[in-house]
């Protein structure tokens, strides 16, 4: 990401989290910022959907809930960025329904698959990739 | 001190499993202190007391590797194994053994974060070659590496050091993702002897550079590093220097005594950080003593680090320390600094006042603030919608501005009978003398409060100055101890007279909160004479403080012991009395204060 200066800020990073292929999430690029903290990598970077983003794990401000993206659980600091990105990809398909960050996704897919599924895909009509 | 001695589940175990006299035996070997000085009071009557031990951090540690060695005697798998799984069983030693004997030893490991394999490897650091690469940093061989004894993950020792300080209990993982190995004490040992090592190395070279330097002339590099490091050290000099611009001259030398304790226990901090073994070990107690909460406490004076640890009472007849206050008991204890708080409630020492008071009272100062004694002293309520009314003139008939009610300002009563006259007649009028009574009430409850606060506040008021002022007074006795080359111990009373006064002002301050929910009585008469015994004493005490000249401190040592002994001996008499009647329900209180 850029700086308003103009120079590029190390700590700050916007990436793409396409949808696994054959899933509910497939044919979209989902948007991403990742904020380094200055300790990095004693200390885990924090993952960001944009903010309202639908999914259980993932709280309204758009932060992403994973134990690999916890000091408290399962940090370390030689987990690599690829892990990282592969696990929130994991994610997107198999949320984890005992760590919920957001009522309605969650409330949605544990009472009521079908809605919860109707949801995911008006969402990945929003992100869907442009026709090649 | 063996672990069956200090790891006892209940308190009441405790007390029961030692006769009374092998404790006292006890208390004087092991420095085991109690809440109150005397089993017995001067009238014959017997007292509960908690028996406690103040601590440090170090003691602690200490007496948690005693207890891990101990386990390991029954486990037989080595201290370093023992130690991570007594942190995974957070010091449930019970059910530790049980889960050792009962489940598989291998799942027990794993699930544990232990290897197959008990020993600790030694020469864990060693150096990789130029095709290592470490995965955390991504610097590149030939570099100095560590890593466990029973992975193959291997990173820079500079990571894994980093990586070890951040971690806040003493269980940290190999930081490999996919790792579960636990590092060990006689593993983090061998990083933390090489990063010691490391640190000695670069501070002898540094000192030789200089060395070096001071031969021929300095590079303009060379040049600025030293100012900035004379800038940085000066700058620093400037925090610790009492002369600050933002502080007086005067509050410098009250803050001498702090500073002093202060400097202590940033030495330590410093130690302790520097040594990577040491810090764990640390984070091993503090998880220890949250842990065991009803059993260790930490010192809740600003900056303290020690501990209290709780020894059980004195008695069979009470168990836990809850019960303790709810026999209106007040658990005082002093830290190994001299702190006095209340192991109950956490608070700075409040005796006589028991905890409840305390709370109440620091409730009703909150509630009762400078602006509602005002509203109470200058206004009347009105007598339908009770919002306070104040009269700025102009005639006895009053309407509220709230509920437009009109009433009569001097017999409060409602103004229609008044019609006509504007002289109140209706003085003895039944209605108006309830409401006037009421308010009358009112006034007489907030004027008793107001005398309690008064000389709350005036001890409160006092104790800040003479702290200040004594403070101030001892740096300059320690000046003329120095001069005139007396031993340290021969100026101590003066220390000690000091820490008397201001114990015995604490004292004082809280007997007038607790004296505002006491019920006029008797007893109540008794305990204000106790009171003002020792307010006599203090004020003595005080005295003597003010007129005598510094210089002549240390000739008059024999009339500060004097006042001081005897103060201290009413202070003593003072709080023994204020506990018999609380504790024997001898005084009521005016509302249900629990």
């Amino acid at each position: 990401m850029k700086a308003p200066d103009g120079s590029l800020d190390l700590l700050n990073w916007t990436a793409g989290i396409p949808g696994k292929s054959n899933t509910l999430w497939d044919n979209a690029t989902y948007p991403l910022t990742i904020i380094f903290p200055e300790e990095y990598p004693a200390k885990p970077p924090k993952v960001k959907f944009p903010a309202g983003f639908y999914h259980p794990n993932v709280y309204p401000s758009g932060t992403v809930c994973l134990s690999i993206l916890n000091e408290e659980q399962d940090w370390r600091p030689a987990i690599s960025l690829k892990q990282i990105l592969l696990g929130v990809q994991e994610l997107l398909n198999t949320p984890n329904p005992d760590s919920p960050a957001q009522e309605p996704a969650w409330r949605l897919y544990t009472k009521d698959r079908v809605a919860y599924e109707k949801k995911i895909r008006e969402q990945t009509k929003r992100y869907a990739n442009p026709d090649k | 001190m063996s672990a069956s001695e200090f790891e006892y589940d209940s308190e009441e175990e405790y007390a029961s499993s030692v006769s009374l006299d092998e404790l006292e035996a006890l208390s004087l070997t092991d420095s085991v202190h109690y809440t109150h000085k005397n089993r017995q009071t001067a009238t014959g009557l017997s007292m509960h007391r908690m028996r406690y031990k103040p601590v440090e951090a170090d003691e602690i540690e200490g007496q948690l590797k005693a207890h891990i060695r101990d386990v390991d005697g029954i486990l037989q798998i080595g201290e370093d194994d023992c130690a991570v799984l007594m942190l995974k069983y957070e010091w449930n030693e019970q059910k530790l053994l049980e889960d050792f004997t009962t489940k598989e030893p291998g799942n027990l490991r794993r699930e544990c974060g232990l290897a197959t394999d008990t020993k600790v490897v030694s020469g864990l650091v060693e150096t990789a070659g130029p095709e290592f690469m470490c995965a955390i940093c991504c610097s590149e061989g030939p570099v100095e590496t560590f890593g466990l004894s029973w992975c193959d993950h291997r990173y820079c020792v500079d990571c894994y050091v980093r990586y070890v300080r951040g971690g806040q209990t003493g269980l940290v993982k190999c930081p490999d993702t996919g790792c579960r190995l636990y590092v060990r004490p006689r593993e983090l040992a061998q990083l933390s002897a090489f990063d010691e090592q490391r640190a000695l190395q670069k501070e002898e070279k540094e000192r030789q550079e200089q060395r070096q330097n001071l031969g021929g002339p300095l590079t303009s590099e060379q040049i600025m590093a030293k100012y900035q490091k004379i800038a940085s050290e000066s700058s620093d000099e400037e925090d610790a220097e009492p002369a600050n611009d933002d502080e007086s001259a005067d509050d410098a030398l009250f803050n001498f005594h702090e500073r002093h304790i202060r400097q202590q226990r940033l030495e330590k901090q410093e130690l302790r950080n520097k040594v990577l073994l040491s810090r764990y070990w640390y984070a091993v107690v503090l998880q220890y003593t949250k842990k065991h909460a009803r059993t260790f406490r930490n010192c809740p004076a600003v900056d303290c680090e020690c501990f209290i640890e709780y020894r059980g009472f004195d008695s069979d007849v009470i168990s836990s320390v809850e019960e303790y206050v709810a026999h209106k008991y007040i658990p005082i204890v002093q830290c190994a600094n001299g702190h006095r708080f209340c192991f109950a409630c956490m608070s700075e020492d409040h005796a006589p006042a028991t905890c409840a008071v305390v709370r109440k009272w620091i409730q009703t100062c909150a509630d009762e603030t400078e602006t509602s004694h005002w509203i109470t002293a200058n206004t009347k309520d009105c007598p339908k919608c009770s919002s306070p009314i104040e009269k700025n003139g102009g005639c006895n008939h009053m309407t509220c501005g709230e509920c437009h009610y009109q009433f009569c300002w001097i017999c409060l009563g409602d103004w229609s009978r008044h019609k006509n006259n504007f002289v109140c007649t209706s003085f003895d009028d039944e209605e108006a003398k309830k409401e006037r009574e009421k308010q009358e009430t009112s006034r007489v409850s907030l004027k008793k409060y107001l005398f309690y606060f008064d000389l709350f506040e005036i001890h409160r008021v006092s104790l800040k100055k003479d702290t200040e002022f004594l403070a101030k007074l001892e740096y300059k006795v320690q000046e003329i101890q120095q001069r005139a080359k007396v031993s340290w111990i021969e100026a101590h009373f003066y220390r000690e007279s000091i820490d008397t006064l201001l114990k015995c002002r604490i004292t004082l301050m809280w007997s007038y909160a607790l004296m505002f929910y006491l019920e006029s009585s008797k007893e109540k008469g008794m305990l204000e004479k106790t009171q003002s015994n020792l307010s006599n004493h203090v004020e003595a005490l005080s005295k003597l403080f003010e007129v005598t000249p510094t210089e002549n401190v240390i000739k008059k040592k024999e009339t500060f012991l004097t006042k001081a002994n005897a103060l201290k001996t009413s202070h003593e008499k003072c709080i023994e009395i204020f506990m018999e009647s609380l504790v024997l329900n001898r005084i009521k209180f005016v509302s249900d204060i629990e």
